[in-house]
């Protein structure tokens, strides 16, 4: 029989054409034997890298092709024969990317004219010939003789017959060849209605309108070859001709081996050399007084492995990063899988130090699985851009790329777009994807239908729910990867095609991370961290205001007094340990070392949670379990986490271990992992994992757990390495917080936003801890917060100008320039500063005109008086006369009837804190109705430790958070502020249900519960809730009647909500 | 219950019921936000130009108070009463029996009754009670309480009056009023005075829409049905020039006769399209009452005879034909065809067949109410779009069901070679096909959905053309059936 092969295979790259996946359809190809997998995508070729990945698993071959739309809506199948022929097709593609808008290829027939490597083509015919596809093919034939092809479908149209007939005869007068195609757009026929609805889609239209958009039938599936030969009966060449033509293509994305840029091998005749070079003067630089034997041994080890891996010229191009910010003075830190090397710490990319913590190289390259290393370097937020720049400047655009993210329809999305597609009302659309489905892995179910008040068994719902889940998963458009950046010695645009992004002067390259790993393709991750931003601000502020200099490998180790304070939980604005999950953690698991540190980090987190695992660790920690294993085997893997697995590391381990993967198919079950929020689809790797780990003896439901584990790694991977990183970085931050909290709060405010904490809670926490906060004002602010010495050596927090909401960092640059000696009047500052009106008014409003002895209302009485009424710098004051007249002070000219205005109470003063600061330092707005809730019997958030765990407590506060973690099924976190701390809630479902609008809208809640107090962690859990906001409204003047109180409460803070 | 909007973002609560306020939600939040607080929110789309039109609607309604009345978008309605209230029995019976008539429409309203447009504005936005009267010396006491937005003033400006500490109206009476204008604007100024009476305030009037009538009474009462048809005529013409200056064209019309004694009877026609012609009213008209030959009863005679033209909308004048005979084409003579039939008929029951974008033969085309088919269809376009681009052909007419037949074809998708239909047999000489159409699987359970059909052309040994299909497909062991459908010319 002939090898039939596919040639027009169009997948769900085709974004709203295709309506099956690459895998699919490659999966589909070998099953029914064709003679090699195709996939031709129009004018992209980024399902290509998972189409190859799936043939190697069918073991079929396949032929890598674009289906070529051209602007005049001609369209050909091109297919590169060889390497060079591909890059030509990427440049061509690339060409056509960058010249149109995102997501969009602008292809003329001349641009083809680039393509002169071998490449294949096949016309596409379309249903309707029009006189210029035949100019066109006979243009095609000329430009490309003896590689140009007609393709010839049998679609059952009515006029198949006749149709072939125009086909023949077209290709005999051009003298081409036909090959038999079905135009395939789905793996199965059975995809027919997920066809229709994203043509739908692709149209805006409903289904019931669509009409002749939709295809008459379900043919455009792949046919087995015996089906192909039989409709093309009597024209057998023309089916075999498609396997002929798959033969002659050669290429295999396996060519793209990977052309790693050549690093500069500096004083040394090679990048082993050179980085062997690096190390060991980094190593002195690292341990002054040298290096004991161990770690001699293992950088020689680690080096070894690269020397052997080939990787010297990667590990090279990261320290070229790293040592070029550091030049800047941007802070940084590695994290990824060969970050924590002793090699990666001798070079200066991360500060975790290797006889601190003791991770094993092998577990981050290895030999075996040849995969390539990964390292992730963090950089301050707010100047990550100048690497970026860095990278491409030494590389060249062409040569440095960012890899794309596949964005992919998740439930709410594809619940929108098929709905809409189906023709339900737009409230049925938005009460199908609202909250209550939420997340994308959850499952449409019969009943939670009836719950939203719909039928589950009316057609037309039952068949979007059906397609919704279908559509889930699909590639919806690509978008820019967040900072994986890859690197290629010759033009990257012969390797994959460039688009360009929807960010201006950006582009990115059509392949997302795990293609690239798929390929062995090296990419660095430059990433942003916030919190680098601020420890970078405090180091500078420590410098300038005690003399002292220090980065993240000199702060001091291991002190005491800051575990102290880590676990006394008092670690508002630390990194990671300060969320209230976390901090409910510490006073429990009482961290007194850096490893304790790490662990800390990862337990808190979905993967151990999901997995059961953190009260057993606890339970061992504390001593109150006692720490056994499994088995022998595994005490090796889970010696150091008490026999308990907590990262990713360990559960891959325990597959290979306990459940009997090769390190291949663990590697396989972290890549479905890594896919499985994607295609919720975990394989048959489940069942496996158990069998196995019963057959070697372990309790089910300890194996139970341990997959459990590893299906909440799927969400966030925590591996040891990236948890000694982060870990840290929260040492550092507690150290800072601990040493200098001065220098630390002002660095976190001027690093906002970032982390957990609102500016108003962390100034909070400043003051509590008895630090002195100055008001904003025009006379001594700058842009940012700033410390001022005071008396004992300490130094107050002064409040900058970006915490005044509407006041740009222009307007502070221009009345800084202006200040010189200072002001001694509004006016005076409004003719020096040249700032507008408007502006004046919103200083005035945030009360910063302290200094010139002018309360927010007199300030604001006068600033409004400077402008026109339209706020406006007035016209009469330009003129010059009367400037002048104006700066000699004669005032009779503008001398105005005095009004007196009432004075402003300080409740009032304090909700327009709010309203400008986001914060108040004159009152906290619960202390001033405290007499109130006394009455009430309210208490305060620090009198709870206080009270006997168990008692029915009532509290109010300001709603800070609200938090409904995923792996709290559906319990409700509140943290609440009042003038004396933090009191954090716990809402159970039942009452949430009960409460919904209080929870959700109140910003002040007053809540009565039980106290629970569990090793100095202090909870309420509500009964009863009541909206207090009303309380406060009384704050300002009594609202006149009629008049809505919505206004004064909206000035404070809304209360995060989790949505 | 919330209207909603899509804007740039999401989508947008536009605007609540009380319940919706009373379960938490408010105007301006996004639909997320207000789902998660009421999960059993019922949500529809706003409509601004549909508020706007209805609001105009119920301001003519307002006009039984008084001529004066405007609209005050979104919301409000300003009427001036003066010299209109006691026709109702003094203000409060007139706001009494106007709170009352809405609420029979279910509208709530709030009422406020003050010397001036903006006092009275202030009272029904700001006041205590749904219905406020001020009397006429109590102005400024009524105003000083209420907030500076009682004063029609933008947000901004009573925000910035509040932060002063300036809240109430009162605040600003007496004081000095150049530093309040150079901060605050002399709209501010206007505003208060405005409220206050110092300064006058006009009126912007809506006009309602014309109302097309005309009438003869008769001193000496008609007897005869002919004199009824002469009276006909003679206000169909001076109703089409009435028409016709404005602009206007009419749907509708109706003849009402009153009788002496009390008795009216109304004879309606409706027309497919815009009209203001004479001859046509008379001819609609004319054929109704002449079907009432039968039972046309004068008893003492009829004293009123009114024609009176409804669903009026500008109508754009179409091009008289160039030799000016009066525009009697060919398109006008079939609209006057339907209306004729669709006047003694009832429009419903004439249709008209226009194509429908479906790929099965036998829903691509549908029969609709003429006065639904506003445009003349366009056949050939649409078969050739039908077939993608080649003109294959279809049976003008197909049965009015598929008949069952039985036929011999290769397997899987072969022609029929011989077939049975109403028992005589058919040999196949030339066939073409398959032309294979696929159930629509939309909105409908899956047991439901019917087999792809393959339809083909055959022609018989005697030149007879078929449109015949098989049901089903042999490779989704369907047990395919053959069905005859149409029959080619």
């Amino acid at each position: 029989m002939t090898a039939y092969v596919e040639l027009a295979v169009t997948s769900n790259f085709s974004f709203l054409q295709g309506a099956s996946h690459p895998e699919e359809l490659v999966k589909t190809a070998a099953e029914l034997g064709h003679g090699a997998a195709c996939i031709a995508d129009r004018n992209s070729v980024a399902g290509v890298v998972r189409a190859h990945v799936a043939a190697k698993q069918a073991h079929i071959k396949l032929v890598v092709g674009v289906r070529l739309v051209l602007s005049g809506g001609f369209e050909t199948l091109c297919f590169p024969q060889n390497r060079t022929a591909y890059g030509q097709l990427c440049k061509l593609l690339s060409t056509g990317n960058l010249r149109a808008a995102k997501g969009v290829c602008e292809l003329h027939m001349a641009d083809l004219r680039n393509l002169s490597a071998g490449h294949i083509f096949v016309a596409m015919p379309p249903y309707e010939f029009r006189d210029d596809f035949s100019g066109n093919v006979q243009w095609l034939a000329d430009a490309f003789p003896g590689q140009t092809y007609l393709a010839v479908t049998r679609l059952y149209r009515g006029n198949d017959e006749s149709r072939l007939e125009g086909l023949f005869d077209l290709a005999a007068r051009l003298n081409i060849p036909l090959v038999a195609s079905n135009d395939v757009h789905y793996h199965t026929p059975s995809r027919r209605p997920l066809q229709d609805v994203i043509t739908c889609i692709r149209h805006h239209c409903t289904i019931f309108n669509a009409g002749f958009l939709l295809n008459a039938n379900a043919e455009r599936y792949l046919k087995s070859p015996t089906e192909m030969a039989r409709l093309f009966k009597g024209y057998d060449a023309v089916v075999g001709r498609s396997g002929e033509i798959a033969t002659q293509c050669r290429f295999s994305l396996d060519e793209l081996a990977y052309e790693y840029p050549d690093e500069p091998s500096g004083n040394s005749a090679t990048p082993q050399a050179e980085l062997e070079r690096l190390t060991w003067l980094g190593a002195k630089r690292r341990f002054p007084g040298g290096c004991d034997e161990k770690l001699k041994q293992t950088i020689k080890h680690e080096l070894a492995l690269i020397e052997q891996m080939n990787y010297a010229p990667y590990f090279l191009t990261v320290d070229d990063i790293v040592r070029h910010a550091r030049s800047l003075g941007i802070l940084c830190q590695g994290r990824g899988s060969a970050a924590n090397s002793a090699v990666c710490y001798c070079l200066g990319i991360t500060s975790v130090d290797p006889t601190q913590i003791d991770l094993l190289f092998e577990r981050f390259v290895s030999a075996e699985r040849d995969e390539p290393p990964d390292i992730d370097v963090d950089f301050e937020h707010e100047r990550r851009e100048e690497v970026i720049q860095y990278i491409y400047t030494k590389y060249g655009r062409h040569r440095a790329g960012i890899a794309a993210t596949v964005i992919t329809y998740r439930s709410r999305s594809a619940v929108r777009e098929v709905g809409k597609a189906m023709g339900l009302s737009l409230d049925m659309v938005s009460a199908m994807s609202g909250s209550v489905w939420g997340r994308s892995s959850a499952k449409f179910n019969a009943d939670q239908v009836r719950e939203l008040g719909l039928d589950p068994t009316d057609p037309t719902l039952a068949q979007t729910l059906k397609l919704v889940r279908q559509l889930m998963g699909f590639p919806r458009h690509l978008s820019q990867h967040v900072g994986g950046f890859i690197i290629t010695r010759g033009p990257l645009d012969h390797v994959i095609p460039i688009a360009n992004a929807a960010m201006p002067g950006r582009t990115f390259i059509e392949w997302d991370k795990n293609d690239l790993d798929a390929l062995g393709i090296l990419k660095i991750d430059v990433l942003s961290l916030g919190m680098l931003t601020c420890i970078r601000k405090a180091f500078g502020l420590i410098e300038r205001h005690y003399g002292k200099s220090y980065d993240l490998a000199t702060v001091p180790k291991e002190a005491p007094r800051v575990y102290d304070m880590i676990c006394k939980a008092d670690t508002v604005g630390v990194f990671q340990i300060e969320s209230r999950a976390q901090m409910s953690m510490l006073p429990r698991l009482r961290p007194r070392t850096f490893y304790d540190l790490v662990i800390e980090v990862a337990l808190v987190r979905p993967g151990p949670i999901q997995g059961d695992m953190v009260h057993p660790y606890l339970k061992r920690r504390q001593g109150l379990e006692k720490v056994d294993f499994p088995s022998e085997a595994l005490r090796d893997v889970l010696g150091k986490t008490l026999g308990i697995p907590l990262f990713q590391e360990q559960a891959m381990k325990i597959a290979i271990v306990a459940a009997g993967f090769t390190p291949g198919e663990a590697d396989q079950l972290r890549r479905a992992m890594a896919t499985f929020k994607r295609t919720g689809q975990i394989g048959d790797f489940r069942e496996r994992f158990l069998k196995g780990m019963q057959g070697n003896g372990y309790a089910p439901d300890f194996a139970e757990r341990c997959f459990k584990q590893i299906e909440g790694f799927s969400d966030y991977g925590f591996p040891e390495s990236h948890a000694a990183s982060f870990a840290l970085l929260a040492y550092v931050s507690s150290w800072l917080k601990c040493c200098y909290p001065d220098a630390f709060a002002c660095a976190l405010l001027n690093a906002q936003p970032m982390g957990f904490y609102s500016a108003s809670s962390i100034i909070r926490d400043f003051r509590d801890h008895g630090g002195q906060v100055l008001p904003v004002d025009v006379n001594s602010s700058t842009w940012d917060h700033t410390l001022e010495p005071l008396k004992d050596g300490a130094h107050a927090l002064r409040l900058g100008f970006r915490q005044v909401k509407g006041i740009h960092k222009a307007d502070s640059t221009s009345l800084l320039a202006a200040r010189a000696g200072g002001f001694d009047s509004i006016r005076d500052l409004y003719f020096r500063s040249h700032l507008p009106a408007p502006t004046l008014e919103r200083l005035a409003r945030a009360d910063a005109f302290g200094s010139l002895g002018m309360d927010r209302r007199d300030a604001l009485w006068a600033v409004q008086g400077l402008g026109a009424a339209s706020g406006a710098r007035s016209s009469l004051e330009d003129l010059p006369l009367y400037a002048n007249a104006l700066l000699q002070g004669n005032e009779d000219l503008q001398r105005e009837q005095e009004i007196a205005l009432p004075t402003m109470p300080l409740g009032e003063h304090v909700i327009e804190d709010y309203a400008t600061l986001k914060l108040s330092i004159k009152a906290h707005p619960v202390s001033l109705v405290r007499d109130r809730l006394d009455a009430r019997r309210f208490l305060c958030a620090s009198a709870l430790s206080h009270q006997a765990s168990g008692k029915m407590v009532s509290i109010a506060g300001l709603v800070l958070v609200r938090q409904r973690p995923g792996t709290a099924s559906g319990v409700i976190f509140a943290t609440l502020e009042d003038e004396t701390g933090i009191a954090n809630v716990i809402i159970w479902p039942k009452v949430f249900e009960a409460n919904r609008k209080t929870v959700l809208t109140a910003r002040f809640l007053g809540v009565t519960g039980m106290l629970q107090i569990e090793q100095s962690v202090v909870h309420v859990i509500a009964r009863e809730l009541t909206d207090l906001s009303d309380q406060l409204a009384q704050l300002g003047d009594l609202p006149a009647p009629g008049q809505k109180v919505a206004g004064v409460t909206s000035a404070l803070p809304k209360g995060r909500n989790f949505q | 219950m919330a209207l909603v909007t899509l804007v740039s973002g999401g989508t947008r609560i536009m605007a609540i019921n009380t319940d919706a306020a009373r379960s938490g939600i408010m105007v301006d939040q996004s639909l997320a936000d207000a789902r998660a607080i009421c999960p059993t929110l019922n949500v529809q789309d706003h409509d601004p130009a549909g508020d706007l039109r209805d609001l105009e609607k119920l301001a003519c309604w307002c006009i039984r108070y008084s001529p004066w009345v405007a609209t005050d978008a979104p919301d409000g309605i300003i009427i001036d009463i003066t010299g209109a209230s006691h026709l109702m029995g003094g203000e409060d019976k007139l706001a009494e029996d106007l709170r009352h008539r809405l609420a029979g429409f279910g509208l709530k309203a709030r009422i406020g009754i003050a010397k001036t447009m903006g006092a009275a504005w202030a009272v029904s936005h700001f006041g205590a009670a749904p219905v406020s009267i001020v009397k006429d010396g109590d102005t400024t006491t009524a105003l000083a309480r209420l907030p500076i937005a009682a004063l029609r003033v933008w947000t901004d400006t009573s925000d910035r009056l509040g932060q002063v500490g300036l809240k109430n109206i009162g605040a600003l009476i007496g004081k000095p009023r150049a530093p309040l204008a150079a901060r605050y604007g002399e709209a501010l100024i206007h505003r208060l005075d405005q409220a206050l009476g110092h300064r006058d305030e006009s009126l912007a009037a809506i006009a309602p829409p014309p109302d097309y009538r005309t009438s003869s009474a008769f001193p000496e009462p008609l007897l005869l049905q002919e004199q009824i048809q002469e009276c006909l005529i003679d206000l169909a013409a001076p109703m089409a020039r009435l028409l016709e200056e404005k602009g206007y064209g009419a749907r509708g019309f109706s003849l009402s006769i009153y009788r002496v004694d009390g008795d009216v009877r109304t004879f309606f026609v409706r027309t497919s399209a815009l009209t203001h012609r004479a001859d046509i009213m008379v001819r609609l008209i004319g054929e109704k009452l002449a079907a009432m030959a039968d039972d046309y009863d004068p008893g003492c005679g009829f004293e009123l005879v009114v024609l009176n033209a409804h669903d009026t909308e500008i109508i754009t004048a179409r091009q008289q034909e160039l030799d000016h005979r009066p525009g009697m084409g060919e398109r006008s003579a079939f609209d006057m065809l339907i209306d004729r039939y669709g006047n003694r008929l009832g429009f419903e029951n004439v249709g008209r067949f226009v194509p429908y974008e479906s790929h099965i033969p036998e829903r691509s085309e549908r029969l609709i109410s003429v006065t639904d088919a506003q445009t003349t269809p366009n056949w050939p376009e649409f078969t050739r779009h039908l077939q993608q681009g080649h003109m294959s052909g279809r049976p003008i007419a197909l049965l009015p069901r598929p008949e069952q037949i039985a036929a011999i074809a290769e397997v899987p998708d072969g022609a029929p070679v011989l077939f049975d239909w109403r028992r005589v047999s058919h040999r196949v000489v030339k066939a073409e096909g398959p032309e294979r159409i696929a159930p629509e699987w939309w909105g409908r359970r899956s047991q439901e959905v019917e087999p792809t059909r393959d339809y083909f052309r055959i022609e018989d040994m005697d030149g007879y053309r078929f449109w015949i299909f098989r049901l089903g497909l042999y490779e989704r062991l369907e047990k395919p059936s053959w069905y005859m459908h149409g029959l080619f010319p």
